[in-house]
């Protein structure tokens, strides 16, 4: 999740590590009920702080270099077409704007409730159900323009 | 397709009880409507297929594989919270200047075991002389010299003092 959040393995990184530490400080706080949404709740959040600096602090990012996002992955032709298709895929989420990124991880990838993902976000539900599919249709017009869907 | 259709069809896939139905997110009478809208109108069928793809696309995709070595790294990383417990760490360069930090001080720590160990190693190059050592030495030379039996015992005394 945090990957597919920051789109590079130094960030995912960081963000997980950044996360061990609020989780470790949590434990005390964390009422018996979801841990995978809580866990998805402080992986978000600490996400979002970072991206809020960001703004506040611009840097010009290298361009990406997909060798150092994905491992190596076997020679057969089959996993090579895959490693392509998650990469394509990867680019265009990464190429969404955060608003409407986010909702779509916690959705899609972290299988979130919309209700869950209101909550960690702290905006209505049908914000996140806009968002969320505002963010489907410009992942399928990226996709398209990469030649990923017809 | 006419340019009204067309306009039909867009408005038809922005509709984000699309993505709300597919995800099982629609209130019971919400999903009603939207299911007679599917069986009756093909720009909300094509709509729903178009949206369905790449909510497929994205969901087989998955968490991603980490790299090798990734989560070893992670779980021996030290990552020691040097914050106070209310204090929020919020700042991943934070994360990066810690990480620096701490290879600063683990060479300057290294540092001062090998000047040590130089100073074990190599008596009298680097041994330091205790200034009063030297001073009583000093005086010591100087009373014998003058064969001054008061500041003898002065000296003595001084010393003693040193011992309460």
């Amino acid at each position: 999740m945090a990957y597919r959040l920051t789109g590079n393995v130094d960030d995912a990184r960081d963000l997980v590590q950044e996360s061990l530490l609020r989780i470790r400080r949590g434990l005390q706080t964390y009422e018996p009920g979801s841990l995978e949404g809580w866990l998805a709740r402080i992986v978000t959040n600490v996400f979002l702080d970072e991206m809020r600096k960001k703004k506040r602090r611009p840097v010009h990012a290298l361009p990406d270099n997909p060798d150092l996002v994905l491992p190596a992955t076997a020679a057969a032709d089959d996993a090579a077409d895959a490693a392509g298709l998650s990469t394509e895929i990867q680019a265009a989420i990464n190429a969404l704007p955060e608003e409407c990124r986010v909702p779509l991880v916690l959705c899609d990838v972290a299988d979130r409730s919309y209700e869950d993902i209101a909550a960690t976000l702290g905006v209505p539900i049908g914000t996140v159900r806009s968002r969320l599919h505002r963010g489907r249709r410009m992942l399928r017009a990226e996709l398209t323009s990469r030649g990923v869907l017809a | 397709m006419t340019e009204h259709h067309e306009s039909t069809a867009e408005t038809v896939a922005d509709d984000p009880r699309l993505s709300a139905w597919l995800d099982n997110e629609l209130a019971p009478a919400e999903r009603r409507e939207v299911d007679e809208l599917l069986e009756t109108d093909s720009d909300w069928s094509d709509a729903r297929d178009d949206t369905a793809s790449v909510r497929t696309l994205v969901r087989d995709l998955g968490a991603a594989e980490p790299p090798v070595g990734f989560l070893e790294a992670l779980l021996t990383a030290d990552v020691t919270d040097e914050h106070g417990p209310d204090e929020r760490v919020t700042d991943l360069d934070a994360a990066h200047r810690r990480r620096l930090r701490r290879s600063t001080a683990a060479f300057g720590a290294l540092a001062a075991a090998a000047a040590v160990l130089i100073a074990v190693i190599v008596p009298g190059a680097t041994r330091a002389q205790p200034a009063l050592a030297t001073d009583v030495r000093v005086h010591q030379a100087g009373v014998s010299s003058s064969s001054d039996p008061v500041s003898a015992l002065a000296t003595l005394g001084g010393l003693s003092r040193l011992g309460k």
